[in-house]
């Protein structure tokens, strides 16, 4: 519409080469931004000493679409939109952050069946986006058929559960501010129940697959160890960060929802090496599962949306609320102004955070451990750029 | 988590931090927070990090406000200690002419691309960052996108609906640019 105005595009993105400095046996290497095992288009550029690494700068921004600024000029509800754009592997649980900020900010109490059918909904999520990690970390690592397993049979079968509740597979938009968008379809939880009897012997071969493979096993012990004090300190969370030995974790520590009512443990790691956080995502799913059991086995009646009206102008305040997603910890951070926008609206996506510790993890480290390292971060860059 | 002995710990320590009274405390979780003056930020960042009854070790995140009309930046940083599992908002205002402040980088690593974004996207310098540059705008962006007073430079990209558009109302409804004139179609 706008054709006379010429583009700004003429200083347009310049290749740098980030890091300056190099010796004379070093040179660099640059590492995406379309590369396969950056799973999005993140570009690294890498010091190598003959094969060692001696530094790395990571290049983001590729996928900046200014979801902040855009959530400004949105109403509260066409946010809950954006949100399945920032995590698209885990759209449900970005969601049901969003939504848990907007609740606080609007002190709405939602039902607990609504609050039933997020814990559902919320750890199936997390199993399958564990699924994507477990299938991509073994392309990564060289195996092909993990990833046939759990991505192409399994997590497709959860989608078929999302979408039967929704309508949709990747972006949910089903997590409401009150509560959800659609009850549950008659006999849904039977289904539920009927897949988590299905992945029982599945979850074995997955073991059998990956966890006691010994390539895997040779390629991944010992390899990128990140220490429990350099990862509180960057502000790692999540698996990457109990991989370390920490068992920080927000269903714990800080039960929001219903997590208080259900029996699970935190999986940790010792070594903070790539097994250990391959190995934490996979005991997780054995947890999330233990979660559903529960969930299913005493799912309430009820109203599934809470006392909320269609359009609402939450009073003039902010609040910070967090929500443990299958990246970490998912922060949002909103600023009212009474109206039915938000004055300022800031993610804290867990992978931006998490990507960090990529420099310090890859340093000493030969050009192959890099892709098992970054592999084994479990990041989306959706959300990293937002 | 309400920890009001833990901003009187501060205060204690730094006179010049202040509680936001709860009356005019409009955060909805009782979260203990302070405001602390940008001069002593670091001061008081440093004695949260160290001192063992504080030990906020774990940076969960940090952002900017900008409040065009008190003409204010408004940072706020969201500590977490994994070790007492408390956590505490600190908030420091600075002008928004001499839009600076230093940087908690050296105390947190992790704050070190959280400052970069608020520097790309909201215009505000860190002092004393190792690696000050733009993180999601690309170098000779003009602007910076965060700020409420940021002009939209339309470009091919747009379809000639976006908010701020020459043309439109102040709710992005396409009236002139389509040709329609009166209300608003409702639900828009």
């Amino acid at each position: 519409m706008a054709t006379d105005v010429k583009p700004p595009l003429s200083k347009g993105p310049v290749f740098e080469t980030l890091i300056e400095k190099v010796g004379e046996n070093e040179m660099l290497l640059n590492l995406g931004p379309q590369h396969p095992s950056t799973h999005g288009v993140l570009r690294v550029v890498l010091k190598l000493d003959g094969e060692v690494i001696r530094d790395a700068e990571c290049d983001l921004g590729y996928l900046h679409r200014g979801v902040e600024k855009l959530c400004e000029n949105r109403t509260y509800p066409m946010i809950i939109v954006l949100s399945d754009r920032n995590d698209y592997l885990s759209a449900m649980n970005n969601n049901w952050g969003f939504c848990l900020a907007v609740e606080k900010l609007l002190k709405t109490e939602i039902p607990a069946r609504a609050d039933y059918i997020r814990i559902l909904v919320g750890e199936l999520n997390r199993i399958a986006s564990h699924m994507v990690f477990y299938g991509t970390f073994g392309i990564d690592i060289g195996a092909f058929t993990p990833f046939l397993h759990a991505f192409g049979r399994d997590r497709e079968e959860i989608l078929d559960l999302f979408e039967e509740i929704c309508g949709a597979r990747i972006t949910y938009n089903y997590v409401r501010v009150g509560g959800v968008m659609l009850d549950v379809p008659e006999g849904w939880i039977g289904r539920v129940q009927a897949f988590c009897e299905r992945m029982k012997p599945r979850l074995e071969e997955y073991d059998k697959l990956l966890t006691y493979n010994p390539i895997f096993i040779d390629r991944t012990i010992g390899v990128g160890k990140l220490s429990a004090e350099k990862a509180i300190e960057i502000g790692v969370t999540g698996p990457a960060l109990r991989a370390s030995g920490p068992t920080l974790d927000l269903r714990k520590d800080h039960p929001y929802s219903l997590y208080s009512q259900f029996k699970f443990d935190v999986p940790t790691g010792k070594n903070g090496d790539c097994y250990d956080r391959y190995m934490v995502r996979r005991q997780e799913m054995t947890e999330s599962f233990r979660i559903i059991e529960q969930a299913c086995a005493t799912f309430p009646d009820g109203p599934f949306m809470g006392k909320v009206g269609k359009v609402y102008r939450p009073a003039i305040g902010e609040v910070y609320a967090q929500h443990e997603g299958p990246r970490g910890w998912l922060g949002y951070y909103i600023v009212s102004d009474g109206t039915d926008r938000p004055y300022r609206l800031h993610i804290r996506p867990p992978s931006f955070v998490n990507l960090q510790a990529l420099k310090e993890l890859v340093k000493g480290w030969k050009m192959a451990d890099v892709i098992a390292i970054l592999g084994s971060l479990d990041f989306v860059l959706g959300e990293v750029d937002r | 988590m309400y920890l009001p002995e833990l901003c009187q710990k501060v205060i204690a320590k730094f006179p010049d931090v202040t509680v936001p009274p709860v009356a005019e405390k409009t955060i909805r979780d009782p979260e203990a927070m302070v405001m602390v003056p940008a001069k002593t930020l670091v001061a008081v960042c440093r004695f949260l990090r160290e001192n063992d009854e504080m030990a906020f070790d774990l940076p969960i995140q940090m952002t900017a406000v900008d409040y065009i009309k008190e003409n204010v930046f408004e940072l706020v940083y969201y500590l977490y200690s994994s070790r007492r599992k408390h956590a505490i908002i600190v908030k420091s205002r600075i002008d928004r002419a001499a839009a600076a402040i230093e940087s908690v980088t050296p105390i947190w690593a992790g704050m070190d691309w959280q400052e970069r974004e608020v520097f790309d996207l909201m215009g505000i310098t860190f002092t004393g960052h190792p690696n000050l540059k733009r993180i999601m705008m690309w170098e000779g962006f003009p602007g910076f996108p965060l700020r409420k007073d940021y002009v939209h430079v339309t470009d091919r990209y747009d379809s000639g609906l976006e908010v701020g558009t020459p043309g439109l109302d102040a709710k992005g409804v396409p009236l002139k640019a389509l040709g329609i004139t009166g209300e608003a179609p409702s639900g828009h």
